[in-house]
């Protein structure tokens, strides 16, 4: 019996004992819990941290494959063109080069004269000035500065606001430009790109530490270039109107861009380059959305700028037929030939570039 | 909302934070059911309340049955409470599914019936809470589990939002004592729940979404594909399904950890069976055994002789296969497991056991599944059998890039590396032995990974859809 008793006592004693132990265990190990977490969550952030430095400093052809496409083939130098155009898909699509150039020279009767196409997709004035700032950190020194413009784009709404935090934007730009983002809807890419750049860039980081693995795992962006004509699959009045709706809902010119289309002008006046604002060609479909209260807004800008910077303004908004439009706003082949010409036609009239031979070529404009 | 969103992430801050910094239990399980409600309305406001009005019914018919004393009226309430939630089911289920295969029948009767097609919105979550409901009102009727007194608790016990979308299938024995057990925070469950988070979220975010990039578009337009890239694409998806699943569970399970609760585990090295009654004994874990105790056993499962064994096998299965879709591929695909159940069953039954082969045992059940998965990811019956003869046929056609075919054979080799670790290395062992530093630095690093490899569009979960 005593034999008996003095198992289970001393069962007891380890059960106590062990009791013990597990309690000391359990704790040990919440202690080790919490030093874990505080490690990865040290860790994580000095990574992101990093991921956002990596970010910034990402080469602009990893970063933004279409601008460093635009800088690869610009000529610098001597070689220089005389007209940079810089727009968005609907200048790239709308412009053939060669045939602006050809123009330029058909009207001005000056051999030396050339156009440059730097327009980009989902391009805006946070894009132009980016494009003119590095053409002439690369010594491209154009003459002339074709500059697109339209209602939509000089809004406090910025549609294509995702695309430059994505592509241009540095930390303390998208810090600076966060009211904007908030106005174009665009916080969660803020937020994103912020505090989670390791996510939100990963496409470009991988792509730029480890281009093999990217190429692997996510693929590499088509930097979209040279231009393509779009499918004619949006068919006018019908498609995308709930996106073109957005651009126009609650129309005031704020913000951003028209601040981004005064700096533009600034750089083109402190290096002798002269601007030409154009009134991008858009379909009547498109044409819709600009309302009285809309027209009057962006009128009243352009001609701020026009006083304020002794630019030229130039509007196609109405002067092509629909016929000439793939979609709502970019231009078909005709269209694109038509106003390659056109617009070489009237920059050297406009500017003066020692015409000799007018511009020929009219178009019996319905809208007109 | 999926748990590898940025909206899923911000919730989860909130209510972890809110969970913890209340005191009151009662107020706590608030919270929760409070962000399983929201979880739910971000995804479609309207049907939550299909949810909360079934729950309140099967609450009530619950606490009614305890009551009663007659066994027949019990069994009465019983069976209105599965007929409600099958009823709920099989309407927002199955209903187009069976006008149309009615106006099929009958078109090819040549009785054109017309039969108009109704926008009937597919409640998520519902195939999983409906069965979960079931578990709870079978349970009571036998008296294995207390009717729940308290409304909150049932609701926390459906509408718990780590599983509700997807499972794991949870059984009120087992869930309902943790709603009433008082919570402790502990550092230790939440390093152990932020481990189990990060692995599903590699497994999704980094394995899975980045193999549908690939095979979806062979699933889309299988007759343009060669037999080499139908075969990495079937090998591919028995992958991606197995990761976007399995990859869900861990962070369903992680996330639960985090606020003191423990959901059943649901899978458990399934490509390492050796026959197919062992794979449903490692896939989906908790749907297998449901099916079992709910529909295989109350059908005589195996005590009435081979030949309804067998029968009992094969209704299972179909049933089964008919839970996971309203759609005639996904009969076809119970029909198969059931007849490769009934096949290994039989063979078993024989005794022609062929020992010392058990690799080659795994290899012939993986590809059974595999050949099974074609009949779960193609759109049609002329799909799936082109899939299949070009996969036993040799045939030329489109082949996949050399870096589609590099992510393709790369996942598999993690997989079969992490299905030989975790058949043979204790990693639980490991990692209780592992030091503060160097955990915190695997699930940063883990965070990392998934940031950097994860595509740019977030995909839903394979199973959401059931």
């Amino acid at each position: 019996m005593s034999r008996l008793l003095s198992i289970s006592s001393s069962e007891t004693q380890d059960d106590a004992a062990s009791g013990v132990r597990s309690g000391r265990r359990r704790l040990a190990l919440a202690a080790r819990g919490r030093r874990a977490v505080a490690w990865a969550s040290v860790l994580f952030v000095l990574a992101s941290m990093a991921g956002g430095l990596l970010v910034d400093l990402c080469p602009l052809r990893f970063r933004f494959p279409q601008a460093a496409f635009v800088m690869a083939h610009a000529s610098t130098g001597a070689q220089s063109p005389t007209v940079v155009l810089m727009g968005s898909s609907r200048f790239g699509i709308g412009i053939n080069t060669d045939r602006f150039s050809a123009s330029l020279k058909k009207y001005s009767g000056d051999d030396r004269l050339s156009g440059y196409n730097a327009a980009i997709p989902a391009g805006d004035a946070i894009t132009f000035n980016f494009v003119l700032t590095h053409l002439l950190e690369i010594k491209c020194h154009p003459r002339i500065a074709v500059i697109e413009i339209s209602p939509e784009t000089v809004n406090r709404y910025v549609p294509w606001m995702k695309f430059q935090i994505l592509r241009q934007m540095t930390r303390m730009d998208i810090i600076k430009s966060i009211p904007d983002a908030a106005k174009s809807r665009a916080m969660d890419r803020v937020f994103t790109s912020l505090f989670f750049p390791l996510f939100r860039h990963n496409v470009q980081l991988t792509d730029w530490l480890f281009t093999d693995v990217a190429e692997a795992i996510t693929g590499r962006p088509d930097a979209g270039m040279p231009w393509v004509f779009p499918n004619p699959k949006e068919q006018m009045g019908q498609s995308n109107e709930t996106d073109y709706f957005k651009w126009f809902k609650r129309y005031k010119v704020a913000g951003i861009q028209p601040r981004k289309f005064e700096e533009l002008l600034g750089l083109c006046r402190s290096n002798n380059i002269q601007p030409v604002l154009v009134g991008i060609p858009v379909s009547s479909h498109h044409r819709a959305f600009y309302t009285p209260t809309v027209e009057k807004q962006y009128m009243e800008f352009v001609v701020r700028l026009q006083r304020e910077y002794g630019c030229a303004f130039v509007d196609y908004a109405g002067r092509l037929p629909d016929t000439m439009f793939a979609d709502h706003h970019h231009l078909n082949e005709a269209g694109n030939e038509f106003f390659s010409d056109l617009l070489a036609g009237d920059v050297v009239r406009i500017l003066n570039l020692h015409g000799t031979n007018e511009p020929q070529q009219t178009f019996d404009n319905p809208a007109h | 909302m999926l748990f590898h969103s940025f909206a899923f992430v911000s919730l989860f801050a909130i209510t972890f934070a809110v969970y913890w910094a209340v005191k009151e239990h009662r107020l706590r399980m608030g919270v929760v059911v409070i962000a399983s409600i929201v979880f739910y309305a971000t995804w479609n406001p309207w049907l939550i309340f299909v949810l909360l009005g079934s729950t309140s019914v099967d609450f009530f018919i619950a606490l009614k049955l305890e009551k009663t004393p007659s066994a027949r009226r019990r069994k009465v309430l019983m069976i209105v409470s599965i007929a409600i939630n099958l009823g709920i089911l099989a309407f927002f289920k199955y209903g187009n599914f069976l006008i149309h295969s009615a106006d099929s029948v009958f078109s090819m009767l040549g009785i054109p019936l017309a039969a108009p097609a109704y926008g009937i919105i597919l409640p998520l979550g519902i195939s999983f809470y409906t069965f979960e409901a079931i578990s709870y009102i079978v349970e009571v009727y036998q008296g294995k589990t207390k009717a729940v007194r308290d409304w909150l608790d049932y609701l926390l016990y459906i509408l718990f939002f780590p599983h509700l979308i997807a499972g794991p299938i949870v059984r009120p024995h087992h869930f309902l004592p943790q709603i009433k057990q008082k919570k402790t925070f502990d550092f230790d469950r939440l390093q152990f729940g932020a481990q189990l988070f990060m692995m599903g979220l590699i497994k999704k975010a980094v394995i899975a979404d980045n193999l549908s990039i690939i095979v979806d578009p062979v699933f889309a337009t299988p007759g343009q594909y060669g037999s080499t890239a139908i075969w990495l694409a079937v090998l591919g998806y028995s992958a991606q399904i197995y990761c976007d699943f399995s990859g869900y569970t861990d962070m369903a399970i992680g996330v639960a950890h985090t606020l003191g609760f423990k959901l059943p585990n649901n899978f458990n090295m399934p490509y390492f069976a050796s026959n197919i009654a062992e794979f449903w004994g490692r896939w989906h874990i908790s749907l297998s055994t449901w099916l079992r105790d709910y529909l295989y056993i109350p059908l005589g499962g195996n005590r009435q002789g081979k030949w309804k064994t067998y029968r009992n096998l094969m209704i299972t299965m179909v049933l089964g296969g008919l839970w996971h879709g309203a759609a005639w591929t996904f009969v076809a695909w119970g029909f198969y497991h059931g007849l490769l159940l009934v096949i290994h069953r039989a063979w078993r039954k024989s005794k022609r056991r062929i020992a010392g082969l058990v690799p080659l045992s795994v290899a012939f059940t993986f590809l059974c599944t595999c050949v099974g998965w074609v009949l779960f990811r193609a759109q049609t019956f002329s799909d799936a059998w082109l899939i299949i003869k070009r996969m036993f046929k040799p045939f030329e056609g489109k082949a996949l890039t050399a870096n589609e075919v590099r992510i393709t054979l790369t996942a598999l080799g993690v997989l079969l590396v992490a299905h030989l670790i975790g058949t043979f290395v204790n990693i639980k062992k490991i990692e209780r032995r592992l030091a503060a530093p160097i955990l915190g630095a695997g699930l940063a690093a883990a965070l990392v990974i998934a940031q950097l490899l994860s595509p740019e569009d977030v995909k839903a979960f394979i199973y959401f859809q059931f």
